[in-house]
């Protein structure tokens, strides 16, 4: 049994309350856990069409924020609905004005800029609810560092909110962007010759589909889990970002019964059929053909026949797609066959009972009792892949992420939670990335256990097989433990930085006294003197590594384990050159150079049993690996695009990585 | 004098004039006369002294010619294609020309070539209007001029004024003195013989009118462009709701200044790091790059057979990798010559003993593994007119590394660049082959330009076989 982020928020015992300021005691009325807020179930046109009439609202639940201000301003977001191209304000919408409360909100609608503040607030905050019941900790948003602020030298500075701007842009695209910690949503007209189902000339806002929320609010959580994970160094990294969003935009959409019902209905329960899937942000797509890469990744018409049939997943498509949105697209794919085999295995068992054994059910109308339980099982499906998908994040290397990491991060975090994988999520997910040829490196085999990150104790080359990291009396893990306590992001994010630079010390310290050698091989980095030049080295001439981040992972299992892990992110920082020879020379020491072309990173994720200071897992990529270095090289040669852009500005993509549509296709 | 002139072997004259396009096709005439064909004749704004290096090919031309062009073919409208009949336009004034050509976009009475027409006039306004905006910076903001800057290589495609002057060389070309015929050329059909030549013929391999830039979402343009400042020009088409919201609910800066919130939120100066009052205003420059390229497909290719089953010289306009795929299938009718035999695209590719390289070998101009596969001629020369050096001042990628090294591999290291001298042989040609191609390449003393002469330098024994 997996436990499921449901519609109403209730969140485990042991994660942080959902609030900022403390309950006063004797309250007659007690503040209330959620808020319910109504939003668009799909993008608003479909309302005009007569089949969906009724489906395209959604009530969602989020967590109650006490705090909540005009804007909406709450504890994670602000919303700022500033339109520079209309030249304009649209003034801030208050969710505690008693009318809306009575409500649950505006009524959905495209013509009240209050109701886009609305919706996108509440969109974003269903996601990052999702994200913290899943993750068992509170979020925090990419910090700023110091030359950012304008100064030389110092810590990090807190960023409490993710600002939004609902209608920031006029052209058919939305945005993360990580310099200024906002979502940027634009709008456009429809096409006039070719609006699909849409107005002909009417306004299509891309702030009010939830996907698109959804996938951009994504973007800015995973960047603030991972710092680096913006770095190219591989052609999967960006394209893992943008797979990643759409895995918590579509699985977060299938996770509303309400919206599925209508669709299992009509489908008369076969989730692989087009209508479903032809509905993610559709709007956004009939203009301007968002979602084509993925569409196509997971079924398409045939033009002969006009049915539409499940794409044959292709393995040598990995091998030859790069643009980002098209390579996760794959990734995006084997996620939603996964979920599929997941559901038709939560279901045979109804689908037998209601077709009598013959496996065919009768014609008609499906029961609708017989669509409640199909729609709860898809939902209850991808509740817990949408959870399986981020929990893994916890499991990934910090930087140079692959898809084949990715595997290996899912089946490591899932079986850490749910020790026998009876409803066989696990298998279904290896199968599905390896019907992509999506394989992780270095494995044996596919089978689950191969495929668990390893730990130190079966790691040959680790040395010093027993406490490496020395006695667990004096490991700053063990002291890690008071995270409970603070329900306040900024002493959680203070109380991380502290704990960094203990992690530091103590690194340093098992250098000093141990094998630098040895701990560097355990860890990936370059610790003794012999580390090529190239290797940044601190004031002393030593190298240089930095504790990355240090984070807890609770969890609470279906059976009811707690699993409290601490995972620590350590990084190192070696000057890269496109031409191997003098990388060579350089690395010996035979070749100064203020700066290399590009930064190549190694390091490792650890994570540590929280109450043993057990390493239980060591994700390694190794600073010192040529094959890295030569795919990094690879992979920033290959870059070049043969867009118009390319040509006249160089391999960036018009300056922001997390566009919907790259302005340079 | 060995032999008439007319009989010579065919000539391709590339200029070395920088970073633009001209180039002289000198074939057999019928009679004593060569047929001289003149396509593209036009550098980048901004090199130095265009007016003086323009006057000079212009020169170059009038003395070859003897002051008489059987064809002057105009690729597409970008200045750098056609610049010389503007800044030289009174050396132009003493030639006499035959006929010529331009992409079907050009032709006066197609309405959707019209409507096409209008729109680009009105989106380079609007941009236009755009990068005056952005010049003008706004206290705290690093990136308006940055972004005008951006805007400008788009908008510099088109020559000065944003393109009026070369329209007007365009028009020019079209009512000149000596009263030539005007054909707007499109694909399919039949094949065009060289009217002056003794044999030759051309296939126009685009543009193909149905690929059209799409006129469907100019309005997302127009839109963005509404917001711009420079609203269109009245007409009800171009008309567009530019506003988001009923005017009830828009609060002027004015008024959202006097609230607290936006003033402690947006506009206090210590929340200026996450402003976004330009960033739509970047979309800008990727929309004017669309916009051009879409003008790619506008643009006019010529498949020249210099007789029947003879070499091809292959000068694909402003054509982009996918459509090299297309090409193969093309195929035309022949009249008069062995009955109604057709040509095929794919065979004439395979023929081509000359590649013209499209875009001064920027990479979205590249044949592709596709276009290269086709192009199975022995015999293949390539001709890439370009300035490395100049484009790379201008942060520019051309020619594309990846693309010269394709083309070095199916010319067999024959590549002739307008910005280099003749090149090294590469160790995986003969000695022999080499001294053949040597032979056939004549650079002009003063640097002005390179000939290649298909089948050998008259005069000389042997020569290509």
């Amino acid at each position: 049994m997996r436990a499921s982020p449901s519609e109403e928020s209730h969140p485990p015992p042991d994660a942080a309350p959902a609030t900022s300021s403390r309950v006063p005691p004797r309250q007659l009325a007690t503040t209330p856990v959620s808020r319910r807020l109504r939003v668009f179930a799909f993008d608003p046109l479909l309302g005009a069409r007569v089949d969906t009439m009724g489906v395209n609202q959604i009530t969602v639940s989020i967590p109650w924020d006490d705090s909540l201000a005009p804007g909406p301003v709450g504890e994670y977001l602000e919303v700022i609905d500033h339109d520079p191209s209309g030249g304009c304000y649209y003034a801030p919408v208050n969710l505690n004005d008693a009318n809306l409360l009575a409500t649950d909100g505006l009524a959905p609608s495209e013509g009240n800029p209050g109701f886009h503040q609305q919706m996108v607030y509440a969109v974003a905050m269903t996601t990052i609810r999702n994200f913290e019941q899943a993750l068992g900790r509170r979020v925090i948003w990419r910090p700023r560092q110091a030359w950012e602020c304008g100064r030389k030298d110092g810590p990090d500075e807190y960023v409490q909110r993710l600002r939004i701007y609902p209608h920031a842009l006029r052209e058919a695209n939305a945005y993360y962007s990580p310099v200024k910690r906002a979502l940027l949503f634009g709008y456009f007209p429809a096409s006039s010759s070719a609006p699909g189902r849409n107005l002909p000339g009417g306004t299509v806002f891309t702030c009010l589909s939830h996907d698109i929320i959804a996938h951009e609010t994504t973007h800015a959580l995973l960047d603030g889990m991972h710092l680096r994970f913006t770095e190219s160094s591989n052609p999967d990294v960006l394209a893992f970002h943008e797979a990643f969003s759409d895995v918590v935009a579509l699985m977060q959409h299938f996770s509303f019964p309400a919206v599925l019902r209508h669709q299992i209905a009509l489908t008369r329960g076969d989730l692989a059929s087009q209508n479903l899937l032809g509905q993610l942000a559709q709007q956004f797509g009939e203009a301007v053909g968002r979602y084509g890469a993925l569409r196509d990744a997971i079924g398409s018409v045939d033009p002969r026949t006009r049915v539409w049939k499940p794409t044959e997943p292709d393995p040598a498509a990995y091998q030859t797609t790069h643009e980002p949105h098209a390579r996760g697209a794959i990734l995006v794919a084997a996620v939603f066959d996964a979920f599929l085999t997941i559901y038709k295995a939560r279901v045979a068992d109804l689908l037998r009972i209601a077709s009598g054994g013959t496996g065919v059910l009768p014609d008609g109308e499906l029961h609708p009792d017989l669509v409640s339980r199909l729609a709860g099982e898809a939902a209850k499906s991808a509740g817990h892949v949408l959870t399986m998908c981020v929990r893994a994040l916890d499991y990934c290397p910090p930087v140079d992420l692959t898809f084949g990491d990715y595997l290996r991060a899912l089946i490591t975090a899932d079986t850490e939670l749910v020790g026998e994988d009876d409803r066989g999520y696990r298998v279904a997910m290896i199968e599905a990335f390896r019907r992509r040829g999506l394989y992780p490196e270095g494995v044996r085999s596919l089978a689950p256990d191969s495929l668990l990150w390893r730990g130190v104790d079966e790691n040959p080359d680790s040395p010093g097989r027993d406490a490496p990291f020395g006695p667990p009396e004096q490991s700053p893990v063990i002291r890690a433990g008071g995270w409970n306590l603070w329900a306040d992001r900024k002493r959680m994010f203070d109380y991380a930085g502290k704990l960094r630079a203990e992690f530091r010390e103590w690194i340093a310290d098992l250098r000093r006294t141990g094998d630098p050698t040895a701990l560097g091989a355990l860890l990936g980095l370059a610790l003794d003197d012999d580390a090529p030049a190239g290797v940044d080295r601190d004031p002393e001439g030593r190298p240089r590594f930095e504790v990355h981040a240090v984070y807890p992972a609770r969890r609470v299992g279906p059976d009811g384990q707690l699993i409290m892990n601490l995972v620590v992110e350590l990084t190192q920082e070696r000057k890269g050159f496109l031409d191997p020879n003098r990388q060579d020379r350089v690395d010996r020491g035979l070749g100064g150079a203020a700066t290399g072309d590009f930064v190549f990173r190694g390091g490792s994720t650890l994570v540590f049993d929280l109450e043993t200071a057990e390493p239980r897992y060591i994700i390694r990529k190794n600073i010192l690996s040529g094959a890295r270095l030569r795919r990094h090289r690879e992979h920033l040669a290959n870059m070049v695009g043969r867009s118009l852009w390319a040509t006249y500005f160089g391999p960036s993509n018009g300056g922001e990585p997390f566009a919907l549509t790259h302005r340079d296709d | 004098m060995a032999r008439p002139a007319s009989r010579d072997a065919p000539r391709v004259r590339m200029y070395r004039h920088g970073l633009g396009d001209c180039f002289l096709v000198t074939l057999p005439g019928v009679s004593a006369r060569p047929f001289h064909m003149l396509i593209d004749c036009g550098l980048q704004m901004g090199a130095p002294d265009e007016a003086g290096t323009m006057e000079r090919v212009a020169k170059d031309i009038e003395a070859t010619t003897e002051g008489r062009l059987d064809i002057v073919v105009v690729s597409h409208d970008h200045w750098n294609q056609v610049s010389g009949f503007a800044l030289a336009r009174s050396v132009f004034d003493r030639v006499a020309i035959g006929e010529v050509w331009f992409g079907w976009a050009e032709d006066p009475t197609d309405p959707l070539a019209g409507a096409v027409a209008a729109n680009r006039g009105r989106h380079l306004r609007g941009l236009r209007a755009l990068a005056n905006r952005l010049a003008r910076s706004s206290p705290g903001d690093e990136r308006g001029p940055a972004l005008a800057a951006e805007l400008s290589v788009p908008l510099g495609f088109y020559g000065p004024r944003d393109g009026a002057v070369g329209r007007r060389a365009i028009e020019y070309l079209k009512d000149h003195p000596s009263g030539p015929r005007v054909r707007y050329g499109r694909v399919g059909g039949s094949a065009i013989r060289l009217s002056g030549s003794a044999s030759a013929s051309a296939f126009v391999l685009a543009p193909s009118p149905e690929k059209a830039p799409s006129l469907a979402n100019p309005s997302a343009l127009l839109h963005f462009l509404a917001a711009a400042g420079n609203p269109s020009d009245g007409d009800d088409e171009g008309a567009v709701q530019s506003d988001a919201f009923d005017d009830r609910y828009r609060l002027s800066p004015k008024r959202a200044e006097r609230l607290p919130f936006f003033r402690r939120r947006y506009l206090a100066d210590d929340e200026a790091w996450r402003r976004v009052d330009r960033d739509w205003m970047a979309a800008g420059a990727p929309l004017a790059l669309a916009l051009d390229g879409h003008g790619d497909n506008l643009s006019l290719a010529l498949a020249i057979e210099v007789e029947p089953g003879g070499a091809v010289l292959l000068f694909p306009g402003a054509a982009r990798t996918e459509d090299w795929a297309g090409w193969a299938r093309l195929n035309w009718r022949r009249a008069g010559v062995q009955d109604e035999a057709t040509a095929t695209g794919a065979d004439l590719l395979a023929r081509t003993a000359l590649y013209k390289v499209g875009h001064h070998g920027a990479a979205r101009a590249a044949p592709g593994p596709e276009g290269i596969g086709l192009m199975t001629s022995p015999d293949l020369v390539a001709m890439l007119s370009v300035d490395q050096e100049f484009a790379e001042k201008s942060g520019w990628r051309m020619p594309e590394p990846r693309l010269l090294d394709q083309l070095l591999r199916v010319s067999r290291g024959r590549l002739l660049r307008s910005d280099r001298p003749f090149p090294e042989r590469p160790e995986f040609a003969s000695a022999g082959e080499w001294r053949v191609f040597r032979d056939a390449v004549v650079f002009d003393p003063n640097g002005l330009h390179v000939d290649f002469h298909l089948g050998g330098r008259p005069g000389l024994a042997g020569g290509l076989d």
